[in-house]
């Protein structure tokens, strides 16, 4: 038995809100272009920008001027606000708040940081108030009216997917009855410097899965689920969109960036996550990949699907080329596309892709293709050895 | 749900390494952390190559481990690895082109700790990170305690924040008092098991909110999990005001662990070894039931309940 999904919400390069983000799935169009509006860039990067500025975010979510609020938060309030649509706090129902973030209020303290350094300026010290990660999860609780169980997940790239199993796991063990998971992360320079700085930055459109795979794009964005379990939804009322009923976490253990060649972690939380789910590989309909298309993941992940599946490779696309990657928030956005892809039995386009890699035979869905889909898993490794892989049942 | 704890090591800035904690509460505090000699259990190429954060967590949680096996590493920390992080953003504030060194940038995540002991140890198990201000080990325990009950097994589970020169000088600026700061890095391995038990962890809990709600979320706390009143209260009040906070609990005894071992977000860890330490009789202080109470800014507050296994 899984964990039932009532509530879904997601803000990103692909769109301010669910249906847009599933139109621009569907349109097989991306929307990453030249980054705008962050200070101080090093170089003209590319990546998934979230249209809205802060003042309007700011302005839609009703915080105030004088409030030091970092961007990941409002993106936060934003796709948690539509998440929660329709759910109310309540003493009766016990509900935590489990969000991921890896760079919190970087996107402020890099500013504060500059100025420090460059003219021993301290005009900004008070931003570094909101700089921790918990910072971001206090105003996000806050705006929802929730007290009690605040949580931060940071494991770098695979964060939301570990907030999203936390949740389901406290449910499961009867701590909670209801939790609001996922993650948010905004663009910044820390992290567009950080994985230039890797060398893994392409400077073009990331192609995940091609030959010619250079590197990711960096993007920005947030995505919540509400989870429930049967005895919530008799007072909430919410239907289920359908359940999280599989999920593992392990670790690589070869590298602090890299990917271990074999795919070590990635085989152990995908065969992880199909134990808990208690289903056999040939039963997963879509995979959402990790698929950052840097040269490493994407070979070490093929591996580690071909670990699992053999040759019989379910249909499987990256949509890291449509929103960029976004970090902590990733896996969470990519759990709401799992859930799309179940509620609407589609399978979502692997853009950029054109010449397999010389390595396996892995060719992702290229083209919006209708398919009958009782269950996705999504992948979503991360810098630490950490790798998280959950399921999705109908 | 509760757990047992079975060992335990803190790297502080008293000789907890080798002494323990209420051996070495009342001698005067360094200013810098006590780092052990890692050379037995670490290579030194990799010492080398650990910032002083990385190389307290790997420390202590190896120490911590001993030769058990375990199959859960979960870390809270409030502010990751700082060090790193003004590491990396010197480069680039400073430098406006030319290319950027990886390494800072590299182990500057918040998860690079559990990473690293992960690799130390060649360890595959599950492996996860927390970062809730205040409650950020609370997260961490929360999550060892529902673990180590899901899969009947060893779990390492620490809290562990480092304090940079930065991190100081800012402070001063803002107008905090430099001397409340500390730093450390507490590990604990938690089973199921009651068997060979040092104590139990019996209840762990966060919220938010005021002052003026702890007193009755206490009580409920306690109440909803079946506990009975304490004999000791931990509470870890980061410098600020408390007066009143306890009315509830105000015949209890109450010793302030920040005044121990310094602020720093993750501090309810060393409290909990503390704790740990209290119920097995190692030191004076006498108690069987003890209840630490996190206080973070006045705002944030975990709650830990501990007692004989």
């Amino acid at each position: 038995m899984g964990v039932a999904v009532t509530g879904i919400g997601i803000v990103s390069a692909a769109g301010l809100t669910v249906s847009e983000n599933l139109a621009m799935l569907k349109s097989g169009k991306s929307p990453i272009r030249k980054i705008e509006g962050i200070q101080n860039l090093r170089k003209p990067y590319i990546g998934g920008q979230v249209s809205l500025s802060d003042e309007v975010l700011r302005k839609e979510l009703a915080v105030s001027t004088e409030k030091i609020v970092p961007r990941t938060a409002l993106l936060a309030m934003k796709a948690a606000s539509e998440a929660w649509t329709g759910h109310k706090t309540s003493d009766e129902i016990r509900t935590a708040v489990i969000s991921a973030t890896s760079i919190g209020g970087m996107e402020l303290s890099e500013q504060f940081y500059r100025q420090f350094k460059r003219a021993n300026d301290f005009a900004k010290l008070n931003w570094l108030s909101v700089h921790d990660n918990g910072a971001g999860t206090n105003i996000l609780s806050d705006f929802l009216g929730i007290n009690t169980w605040r949580f931060t997940v940071s494991t770098a790239c695979s964060s939301a997917a570990n907030a999203i199993l936390l949740g389901a796991r406290m449910i499961q063990n009867n701590v909670i009855d209801r939790a609001i998971v996922g993650g948010a992360d905004a663009l910044c320079n820390f992290t567009l410097n950080g994985f230039d700085s890797l060398m893994i930055y392409d400077s073009e459109w990331c192609k995940p899965f091609d030959d010619r795979r250079k590197g990711l794009n960096l993007g920005e964005g947030a995505a919540y689920l509400v989870l429930e379990s049967e005895e919530s939804r008799k007072i909430s009322g919410k239907n289920s969109i359908c359940s999280v009923s599989g999920w593992a976490n392990a670790n690589d253990a070869w590298h602090q960036t890299a990917s271990s060649p074999e795919g070590r972690g990635a085989t152990l939380a995908i065969t992880g996550a199909l134990q808990k789910a208690g289903l056999t590989s040939e039963k997963i309909g879509y995979i959402n990949a990790h698929g950052t298309a840097t040269p490493n993941n994407d070979l070490s992940e093929a591996t580690a699907l071909n670990n699992v599946f053999g040759n019989n490779l379910p249909p499987f696309s990256s949509t890291k080329a449509v929103t960029g990657h976004t970090l902590a928030a990733a896996g969470a956005i990519e759990a709401v596309y799992s859930v799309l892809a179940i509620r609407d039995q589609i399978i979502f386009p692997n853009l950029n892709f054109e010449v397999p890699m010389k390595e396996k035979t892995c060719i992702p869905v290229t083209t919006l293709t209708s398919a009958k889909i009782d269950h996705v898993l999504s992948n979503s490794f991360g810098f630490g050895g950490n790798t998280s892989s959950l399921v999705f049942s109908k | 749900m509760s757990a047992y704890i079975h060992s335990y090591c803190t790297i502080s800035r008293r000789e907890t390494f080798a002494r323990g904690i209420l051996a070495t509460m009342n001698e005067k505090r360094s200013e810098t952390i006590i780092h052990p000699d890692f050379t037995m259990v670490i290579k030194p190429e990799l010492i080398r190559r650990m910032s002083p954060m990385i190389r307290m967590g790997v420390g202590a949680a190896l120490a911590a481990k001993g030769e058990r096996g375990i199959d859960g590493i979960i870390v809270g920390t409030g502010l990751g690895c700082m060090e790193n992080t003004e590491k990396f953003l010197d480069q680039f504030v400073m430098k406006d082109e030319g290319i950027l060194a990886p390494t800072a940038f590299i182990q500057s995540t918040h998860n690079t700790v559990a990473g690293q002991i992960a690799l130390t140890l060649g360890n595959t198990c599950y492996n996860s990170t927390y970062t809730q201000r205040g409650v950020s080990f609370e997260n961490a325990l929360t999550d060892a305690m529902m673990l180590c009950n899901e899969i009947k097994s060893n779990i390492l589970v620490g809290g562990i924040d480092e304090c940079t020169p930065l991190m100081t000088q800012l402070g001063i600026t803002a107008g905090l008092d430099s001397k409340i700061y500390g730093e450390g890095a507490s590990f604990l391995v938690l089973n199921d098991k009651a068997d060979g038990a040092l104590s139990k962890v019996s209840g762990c809990f966060n919220f938010s909110g005021d002052t003026s709600s702890l007193a009755s979320t206490v009580s409920k706390f306690l109440d909803n999990s079946g506990l009975k009143k304490p004999d000791l209260i931990l509470f870890g009040d980061s410098g600020v005001t408390t007066s009143g906070l306890l009315d509830l609990l105000a015949d209890i005894k109450t010793i302030n662990y920040s005044d121990i071992c310094g602020n720093y977000m993750s501090n309810s860890a060393f409290a909990l070894q503390m704790a740990s330490e209290i119920i097995e009789g190692k030191g004076a202080i006498k108690a069987t039931k003890v209840l630490i109470v996190h206080n973070f800014s006045d705002a944030d507050f975990g709650l830990i309940y501990i007692e004989k296994p």
